[in-house]
């Protein structure tokens, strides 16, 4: 059935972001240990690199992803739950972002 | 005449509604303080302003995470954390979300042009993403309750 | 209103005569809540949508219905 074969496809792309969003996730990390983590000053071409992925990663978690896949296969990527999960992925990000800028200051 | 747990989850949420948004400005506000001179960590009144706004920046996100009403009963807090309100304080944490990448995007662009601190840029990120969360959750609420 | 949601809420409440304070102290959610979903801004969760029923007397689907 075509339908099935659509929620099939959207099953396998939704795993592949799930994936793809962890990895996105650990590289920025890297990249910024990589650039901020030595006693070296940061490269700028590093720096922008780092901001670059960022803005990347952010995008994919604003949009969902699958950009170039028919509206179908995105509606079915973002269904109610992934709308959920998106909203308390932005909240502990909201938090997250909130503990790192304070206790930041605090060493700054 | 008594209030009722329900009547007193309506008033204290919607005066909530009125006092969010205002906190939010006066919040914003207050950081007109730090464009006075220059920040020296070292003089105690700098320390005082910085912890002062540390404070009152945890009050209100402490404020905008429980939804108040600390001391009421468990029921008028229920009433006041219902679903809805839930759901717009999860859009309250999205908006700050995007406002502190937005603000965290411009200062980094700023530095292509000027130079600046690290702190100041913690603060204005840290100050408009939590008067943007409030703003946000006092609008919700506010449009809430109108109509009603 | 809520993308393919509709909802009969506020004919269904005036029916019964219950304001809507009333009807969300039968449900035990907020007044605004109850004026959310009527006014099709908020989406309740299965949860709400099934007290609303029993609050009103009837099935989900009289109170809730998918848009065409």
């Amino acid at each position: 059935m075509r339908q099935d074969v659509s929620v099939e496809k959207a099953e396998r792309a939704s795993s592949l972001r799930a994936s793809l969003m962890a990895a996105g996730a650990a590289i920025v990390a890297i990249n910024a240990w990589a650039e901020w983590g030595g006693s070296d000053s940061p490269r700028p071409g590093g720096v922008a690199l780092w901001v670059l992925l960022v803005l990347v990663w952010t995008a994919v978690l604003a949009t969902g992803g699958g950009l170039a896949l028919g509206k179908r296969m995105r509606a079915l990527l973002n269904d109610e739950l992934s709308l959920r999960n998106r909203a308390r992925a932005l909240a502990a990000g909201f938090y997250a972002m909130l503990a790192a800028a304070l206790a930041l200051y605090l060493f700054a | 005449m008594t209030e009722s747990d329900f009547e007193t989850a309506e008033r204290l949420s919607r005066r909530r509604a009125r006092m969010l948004p205002a906190m939010a400005v006066l919040f914003l506000s207050g950081q007109a303080i730090f464009a006075i001179g220059p920040d020296d960590p070292t003089r105690t009144v700098d320390q005082v302003k910085v912890a002062a706004w540390l404070v009152w920046a945890l009050a209100l996100l402490l404020l905008l995470a429980t939804g108040g009403g600390a001391f009421r009963s468990k029921r008028v807090r229920a009433l006041m954390d219902d679903e809805g309100t839930r759901a717009h304080r999860g859009r309250a944490y999205a908006v700050g979300f995007w406002v502190a990448i937005g603000t965290s995007v411009g200062i980094y662009a700023l530095t292509a042009f000027d130079r600046v601190m690290p702190r100041e840029a913690i603060h204005i990120i840290v100050t408009a993403a939590v008067a943007g969360a409030l703003l946000t959750f006092g609008a919700l609420e506010r449009r809430a309750h109108r109509d009603g | 209103m809520a993308e393919g949601l509709s909802n009969r809420l506020h004919d269904l409440r005036t029916e019964r005569g219950l304001t809507q304070a009333a009807l969300a102290e039968l449900v035990g959610v907020s007044r605004k809540t109850i004026n959310t979903v009527e006014n099709g801004v908020f989406v309740p969760s299965a949860l709400l949508a099934l007290k609303l029923a029993r609050a009103l007397g009837c099935p989900v689907e009289a109170i809730f219905s998918l848009e065409d």
